[in-house]
C-alpha cells in the first residue's frame, strides 16, 4: 500500500467516522513507546529511522 | 476583481486563525504549537490523553474561486470571479464502549445561489454505531441516525476537499441531486469480510432521504413558483465494495431506489399528486499504482415522474452518467488529473431535442446533456494544507444550477470553467 493510499483511507475514515482511523503520534519516541506497550499494535514509520530497539527484517 | 482577491485573502486569513484555535483540540501529529512551559506541557499531555482515548475531533475547511465563460457556476462567475464556494465541517466521535460509538458532523456550506450568500449549516451526519462482531476476518454492525449514503467511490465524502482529486466532482455526482443522495435518516447494516483474495465491504442504508431541495423540484416540474416541496418515502441505498492488494484495485457496485412525493402547502396546488421514483445503479473501478491511478464509473438512472399536474404527461427519462479519469503523481505531493466526463438526462433524447420542441424552444436542448474535459493539478503543501487548480471545457449545460442561471435564454452550450481552491484539514 502506498503512502497516498493510506492517507486516503485515513481521510475517508476520519470524515465519515465509519470506524476509528489510526491514531497519529507526535514523535518517533512516542511511536516506539506505543508499539512496544500496546498489544497487537502496528505503526508506520519512515524506513530510514535507526534505533537499537527496532529490528528490521524483510517479509515477502 | 480586487474585491474578490480581498475576499479570498480574508478567507485565507480566517482559515489561519481557525487552524490555530482548533489546534488546542488537535490530537494528531505535526503539532504546530508547542507549549512553552513545563507545567503547560504536563497539562497538555493530560488533556491529549483524555481526548485521544474517548473523543476525536476532525474538521476541514475549503474555499474556492470560480471563473467561467457562458454560464454561472457557484455564484456570478460568468466573465468574472466568484468566491461563493466555501465548505467547513467539524466532526466529533465518541467511543463509549468497545462496541458502541457515536459520531456527529456539522457542515457549513456556501455554493452560489443554491445556499444563498450567507450559506447553510446542516447536520451532515449523526449516528450511533453498534458493532456486533469485530474480528480480523470481518465485522458486522448497525448504525442509526443520519447516515451518509455509500454511492460510487466519492459520495460519502463529497464535501471534503481532500478526499477527491479535483475541485468539481465528476458529473455523475450530480450537484442538482446532491441533497437527495447525500445522506438518509434511518439505519444502516454494515458488514466487512476480509479474505486472502481481497476485502469485501457491504452497506445497506434504509430510511428517508432529504428530498427538500428547490433546485431538484424546479428541475423536475420546471416551475420555480411551486409553493410545496418534495418529501421522501422510505428508500434504500446499498453498496458492495471489493478491494484487493491493499487498495491497488478497487471495485464497487452501488444501487439505490429513492421514492419521493410532492407535499402541497395549500389546497388547490396543481402538483399535489406528483410522485417521483428513481431506481439507479453505479459500477466503479479504480487502479492505484505508485505513480498512476485510473478510475472509471458508470451509472444508469431510471426516473419516473408521475401525476406531475393535470395536462402534463408522465415522463420516465433514463439518465446515464459515466467518466474515465487518469491521475499521475509527479511528486508524492503533486498530482495531475485528466478526466473525460459525460452525462445525459435521457438516453432516449440525448440532445434534449424532444423537450426543446415540446416547449417551443423555451427550454434549450443543451440543458439535458454535458460532456466535460477536465485538467487539474493538486499540490498537497503539507498533510494539512492543499491547493489545487483546474480547467474544464464543457459542452452542454446539464449540471448548471438553475438558481445561478435563472434566464434559460442565456444558457450557453460551450463554455469554460477555471477554478482554484485552497483547503485545510485537521
Amino acid at each position: 500500500m502506498f503512502p497516498y493510499q493510506l492517507r486516503r483511507t485515513w481521510n475517508k475514515m476520519a470524515y465519515t467516522r465509519a470506524g476509528q482511523p489510526p491514531a497519529t503520534v507526535a514523535s518517533m519516541a512516542e511511536m516506539l513507546d506505543k508499539v512496544q506497550h500496546m498489544d497487537n499494535a502496528i505503526g508506520y514509520i519512515d524506513r530510514r529511522v535507526e534505533d537499537e530497539s527496532i529490528y528490521y527484517f524483510n517479509a515477502h | 476583481m480586487n474585491q474578490f482577491i480581498t475576499l479570498m485573502l480574508t478567507n485565507i486569513f480566517i482559515v489561519f486563525l481557525l487552524s490555530f484555535s482548533v489546534c488546542a483540540q488537535e490530537i494528531s501529529s505535526e503539532l504546530i504549537m508547542a507549549p512553552s512551559t513545563q507545567e503547560e506541557n504536563n497539562l497538555w499531555e493530560g488533556v491529549k490523553k483524555t481526548w485521544r482515548d474517548d473523543i476525536q475531533f476532525h474538521g476541514f475547511l475549503s474555499q474556492g474561486l470560480f471563473s467561467s465563460s457562458g454560464n454561472n457556476i457557484y455564484g456570478q462567475s460568468k466573465d468574472s470571479v466568484s468566491a461563493d464556494s466555501t465548505e467547513m465541517g467539524l466532526n466529533v466521535s465518541y467511543q463509549a464502549l468497545k462496541n458502541l460509538s457515536f459520531a456527529v458532523q456539522g457542515l457549513y456550506r456556501r455554493a452560489g445561489a443554491n445556499t444563498g450568500d450567507a450559506g447553510e449549516v446542516t447536520l451532515d451526519f449523526a449516528f450511533f454505531d453498534l458493532n456486533f462482531l469485530n474480528l480480523q476476518e470481518g465485522r458486522i454492525g448497525v448504525r442509526g441516525g443520519r447516515i451518509k449514503n455509500p454511492w460510487g467511490l466519492y459520495n460519502e465524502t463529497r464535501d471534503v476537499a481532500f478526499t477527491h482529486p479535483t475541485i468539481l466532482l465528476p458529473l455523475a455526482y450530480f450537484e442538482r441531486s446532491r441533497t437527495l443522495f447525500l445522506a438518509l435518516d434511518g439505519g444502516q447494516l454494515y458488514a466487512d469480510y476480509n479474505t486472502s483474495v481481497g476485502d469485501f465491504s457491504f452497506k445497506f442504508n434504509y430510511g428517508w432521504v432529504n428530498a427538500d431541495d428547490k433546485e431538484l423540484l424546479t428541475a423536475i416540474i420546471n416551475d420555480p413558483t411551486a409553493p410545496g416541496h418534495l418529501e421522501s418515502d422510505p428508500s434504500f441505498v446499498t453498496q458492495l465494495n471489493y478491494e484487493i492488494l491493499g487498495g491497488e484495485y478497487v471495485f464497487a457496485l452501488s444501487y439505490a431506489e429513492l421514492k419521493m412525493r410532492y407535499q402541497a402547502e395549500n389546497m388547490g396546488d396543481p402538483y399535489a399528486q406528483m410522485q417521483t421514483d428513481i431506481d439507479t445503479f453505479m459500477v466503479s473501478g479504480q487502479y492505484n499504482g505508485e505513480y498512476f491511478s485510473f478510475t472509471g464509473e458508470y451509472s444508469l438512472q431510471w426516473n419516473e415522474f408521475t401525476d406531475i399536474r393535470f395536462g402534463v404527461p408522465d415522463s420516465s427519462p433514463v439518465s446515464e452518467h459515466w467518466y474515465v479519469q487518469a491521475g499521475y503523481r509527479l511528486l508524492d505531493n503533486l498530482q495531475a488529473t485528466l478526466r473525460y466526463d459525460s452525462t445525459v438526462q435521457d438516453k432516449n433524447d440525448r440532445y434534449g431535442k424532444g423537450v426543446e420542441a415540446a416547449t417551443g424552444g423555451m427550454i434549450p436542448g443543451h440543458l439535458f446533456y454535458a460532456q466535460d474535459i477536465v485538467f487539474g493539478l493538486r499540490w498537497d503543501i503539507t498533510p494539512s494544507w492543499m491547493v489545487r487548480a483546474e480547467y474544464h471545457r464543457m459542452h452542454g449545460a446539464a449540471t448548471i444550477s438553475l438558481l445561478d442561471n435563472p434566464d434559460l435564454t442565456q444558457i450557453a452550450k460551450d463554455w469554460n470553467i477555471y477554478a482554484l481552491q485552497v483547503a485545510f484539514r485537521f
